[in-house]
């Protein structure tokens, strides 16, 4: 096993990436489409399972009876061709970087995202953010303190925040909140209309958010929390430890440099996994606080059959995923020199 | 009890005081209100859509011909004054001078030729059978338009609410195509409210529409209709004040009583004239066992309505026994065939028409399938499994999502028995024919009839009272109708639903038309925070 004092042997941190790295990177980029076409495909036959498709949802909806109008529908969508003929001509307008209309929206699929993409990735990012950093604290903290009073706290706050369902936790937030207390706003991701400062907006912005971020990041923080404190656990009994306690070094370099440095590479792994899954619980907690995110189109897409839609959300969460888990392998060559990309 | 008689007399001065301040309260201008939405629009043109999200924010921006009071006496809205030929045959209405479009263009009789010709008319799915007996509507001057019929529509004078037959500007949609118009997203209209802005997802806002053609009004500077897809959480909002409209029963029920009595909400039952709704337990007729009427009204013993209605529907409706909804007074009676609740009945029924219990105590097997809309109708069917299965009859409930479940009704017509509900619109001819009206069996398309139930007197009597103008001999046919309902059963009628609104008390006048909050809003006024 590699000891830490081979840490400056591979690559130089802070610098460019080594010729192996780029390869490795370069590899990945061109495995990229393959995996995006694989994933469109797949998706196109599982949204076909389904019985019923967009006409029937809008002829439900119109409480239309009239099957000239229902007829006219499918031919107007295409949805009278060959399915065959459908992905091709799916997969054809997206090499063209052409999503299509939404059948039940009537607008284009790009400008749907484009509309709401930011407000997920705000939430997304904001609540990951927190539970990250206080995940590794409360980790941390339970770690260092193992046994005691506060660990056993610490553990059970993270058992709690980990068994409540996002919307259930998004309910009592409102209750306490906002109907008991008033202080912040319930839904929506601003009420503030027409002109306003760039200031007044964005905190307007940030009080929307405090809840669902909170709602959707708990569980997240229980995970790292729960992750940490067994990863520093297990570094601080490793021998490397021992050594730079003898050294006399400083106990708080000790904890940061030396422990959290190591036990931080697990949570980086698990950051990568979970996008998926917090675009999932992205979908929840944007319903229970009207958050205008892509989570609630997701959902509203696959209810109303409207295929383009669901196939253009889910290629941009492919895509979300993929670029993900290659920015996390460039964050480990960043954090752990040992790994190496080949 | 002295404490009870006093209690109750100082709330019933406490209300009347309240009456009268509300009375004496003259309307204020300004401020702005919020309605919760439950669903975003996908567009804002209700001359093509019949779904609430549509039309309540589409009646603000857009005017009808007429608008109706409470009890559906027609006033004056584009229309000033408006006569019926005795024949029934021609409608002319005089419209209003002066009015102009959002876009600042001159609004004429050309306008309202459209809209019925090749608006509405052909496309809103509730009352396009109604509105295709007007051959054509002539326009001899800007100010009048006459409409010219094939047969006398009696329904047509009972469908005209902005919402439903709305109005659009001819000059941005005549030779367009009506469903892709771009004016779709971006509504032009006549109304008290212009449309200002569409935040996808989170809100549409409208504003005070200055040119609006009664002085004054509207009071509203602004209305905000804010999208809350959760509905613990718009109950939540009108409970914080953060909305001050919830409307369409689209809080929960079993909390909207508790919401009601809080001091700064209330809650009315008023203006949903257009949505009388019968939820209805409805059998399919191809299926050997249940196509059967006496195995049908068998099963209607084992049902205990007043239980659906107290505990799923929590009260809000009436123990329905007929498919019209008691609302629509012109027609409904109770004067029919009665199925009171009686387990013993049910069983000696079923042992009649033959099909006794079986060595396990089973005398047959069904699917019940049910609307996905709200949860009641999910509990619906999970209350009739557990009676069937007492007599004997072993129900299993299927579960699927809305396009799944238009399928199985309407297209793969594999289903047996269906919870579901109908609106009655504001007239049987426009809610309640298409779905036993045997000319209307159209496979494939929702909303027809969907027990493909047959009975030539059936179709008469509905065929007549769709076109005889005189309102007993109308009532007449629409009783006759409904006898052969309660006898044949293709349907349990159960809740006939009252739907609910709750509203913060700071707004006033909001449910003083029958279309309560699909109609313009311009009387509407709010006090300040």
């Amino acid at each position: 096993m590699p000891t830490s004092g081979s840490r400056r042997a591979e690559t130089a941190p802070g610098t460019t990436l080594s010729a192996p790295a780029l390869r490795y990177m370069l590899r990945r980029l061109a495995q990229a489409p393959l995996v995006l076409l694989i994933v469109v495909i797949l998706q196109f036959f599982i949204l076909h399972l389904a019985p019923g498709d967009v006409a029937d949802v809008i002829a439900g909806e119109a409480q239309s009876a009239d099957p000239q109008f229902v007829k006219k529908l499918r031919a107007d969508l295409g949805l009278d061709q060959p399915m065959v003929m459908q992905l091709g001509l799916h997969i054809w307008r997206m090499l063209r970087l052409d999503l299509g209309n939404a059948h039940s929206l009537g607008a284009p699929v790009m400008e749907l995202i484009a509309d709401r993409l930011p407000a997920t990735l705000l939430l997304m990012v904001c609540a990951i953010t927190l539970a990250f950093f206080a995940g590794a604290a409360l980790g941390m903290l339970a770690a260092l303190r193992a046994g005691s009073l506060l660990d056993m706290v610490i553990s059970v706050l993270a058992l709690l925040f980990y068994a409540t369902p996002a919307f259930l936790l998004g309910i009592g937030l409102i209750l306490i909140f906002t109907v008991q207390l008033n202080w912040l706003p319930m839904s929506g991701m601003s009420a503030v209309y027409g002109d306003a400062s760039w200031w007044t907006h964005s905190l307007d912005v940030a009080r929307h958010l405090v809840m669902p971020m909170v709602a959707l990041g708990l569980f997240y923080v229980a995970i790292y929390t729960r992750l940490m404190r067994s990863a520093v656990l297990e570094v601080i009994h490793q021998d490397y430890i021992r050594t730079a306690r003898a050294k006399g070094l400083l106990p708080l370099r000790i904890i940061w440099v030396h422990t959290a440095r190591n036990a931080v590479l697990p949570m980086v792994t698990m950051l990568g996994l979970q996008v998926g899954s917090l675009l999932g619980g992205a979908i929840l907690v944007e319903t229970v606080f009207g958050w205008p995110g892509i989570g609630r189109l997701a959902f509203e897409a696959v209810f109303r059959r409207d295929v383009p839609l669901v196939m253009g959300i889910l290629f941009f969460s492919s895509l979300l995923v993929l670029a993900v888990s290659l920015l996390i392998d460039l964050i480990y060559t960043r954090l752990d020199p040992r790994i190496v990309l080949r | 009890m002295l404490s009870r008689i006093l209690s109750t007399a100082v709330a019933a001065m406490l209300a009347g005081a309240v009456a009268l301040s509300a009375h004496a309260q003259a309307p204020v201008a300004g401020g702005a209100l919020t309605i919760a939405l439950p669903t975003e629009p996908t567009h804002l043109n209700s001359a093509i859509d019949t779904t609430q999200q549509v039309k309540v924010v589409a009646g603000k921006i857009f005017s009808g011909l007429v608008k109706y009071d409470l009890n559906m006496n027609m006033q004056p809205d584009l229309a000033t004054s408006w006569n019926v030929a005795p024949d029934g045959r021609t409608i002319t209405f005089n419209l209003r001078r002066g009015v102009k479009w959002h876009d600042g263009r001159d609004f004429t009789s050309a306008d309202v030729a459209y809209s019925i010709m090749k608006g509405f008319g052909p496309n809103n799915g509730l009352v396009r059978s109604t509105f295709s007996n007007v051959e054509a509507v002539l326009t001899p001057d800007p100010h009048t338009a006459v409409l010219v019929m094939r047969q006398p529509a009696a329904a047509l004078l009972n469908a005209l609410p902005v919402a439903t037959a709305t109005i659009l500007p001819a000059h941005i949609y005549d030779n367009t195509d009506i469903r892709t118009n771009p004016a779709n997203l971006k509504p032009i209209g006549t109304g008290p409210f212009r449309f200002v802005e569409w935040r996808r997802g989170s809100a549409i806002v409208v504003e005070k529409n200055p040119n609006y053609y009664e002085p004054g009004k509207p009071y509203l500077d602004r209305i905000v209709f804010r999208v809350i897809p959760d509905t613990q959480s718009r109950g939540a909002a009108v409970e914080s004040g953060e909305v001050d409209i919830v409307f369409h029963s689209t809080a929960a029920a079993a909390d909207a009583r508790r919401l009601g009595r809080l001091p700064n909400l209330q809650l009315t039952t008023d203006g949903y004239y257009f949505d009388s709704t019968v939820a209805f337990m409805e059998f399919n007729m191809a299926h050997p066992i249940l196509g059967k009427a006496e195995v049908r009204r068998a099963l209607a013993h084992a049902i205990d309505r007043k239980f659906i209605l107290d505990n799923i529907w929590m009260g809000f409706g009436k123990v329905a026994t007929s498919p019209i909804h008691y609302g629509l007074k012109q027609a409904y009676t109770d004067d029919v065939p009665q199925y009171p609740f009686d387990m013993r009945r049910a069983e000696q029924l079923l042992d009649e028409a033959d099909y006794k219990r079986g060595a396990d105590g089973t005398r047959f097997k069904m699917t019940i399938d049910f609307v996905p809309f709200g949860d009641q109708y999910a509990k619906t069917a999970q209350y009739v499994r557990q009676q069937l299965n007492q007599i004997g009859v072993q129900a299993d409930v299927r579960t699927s999502d809305f396009a799944t479940w238009v399928r199985r009704i309407w297209t793969q017509r594999d289903w047996m028995v269906n919870m579901s509900a109908i609106t009655n619109a504001s007239d049987p001819s426009i809610g309640v024919q298409r779905a036993y009206w045997s000319k209307n069996i159209v496979v494939g398309t929702p909303f027809t009839n969907s027990t493909h139930f047959r009975n030539a007197d059936l179709d008469r009597y509905f065929e007549q009272a769709s076109m005889v103008n005189d309102p007993a001999v109308r009532r007449r046919h629409f009783v006759g109708a409904q006898r052969i309902l309660a006898t044949e059963l293709p349907v349990i009628p159960l809740v006939a639903i009252n739907q609910f609104t709750i509203v913060n008390r700071r707004v006033h006048n909001h449910s003083n038309l029958a279309d309560g909050v699909y109609s313009g809003y311009a009387d509407v006024w709010v006090t300040a925070r």
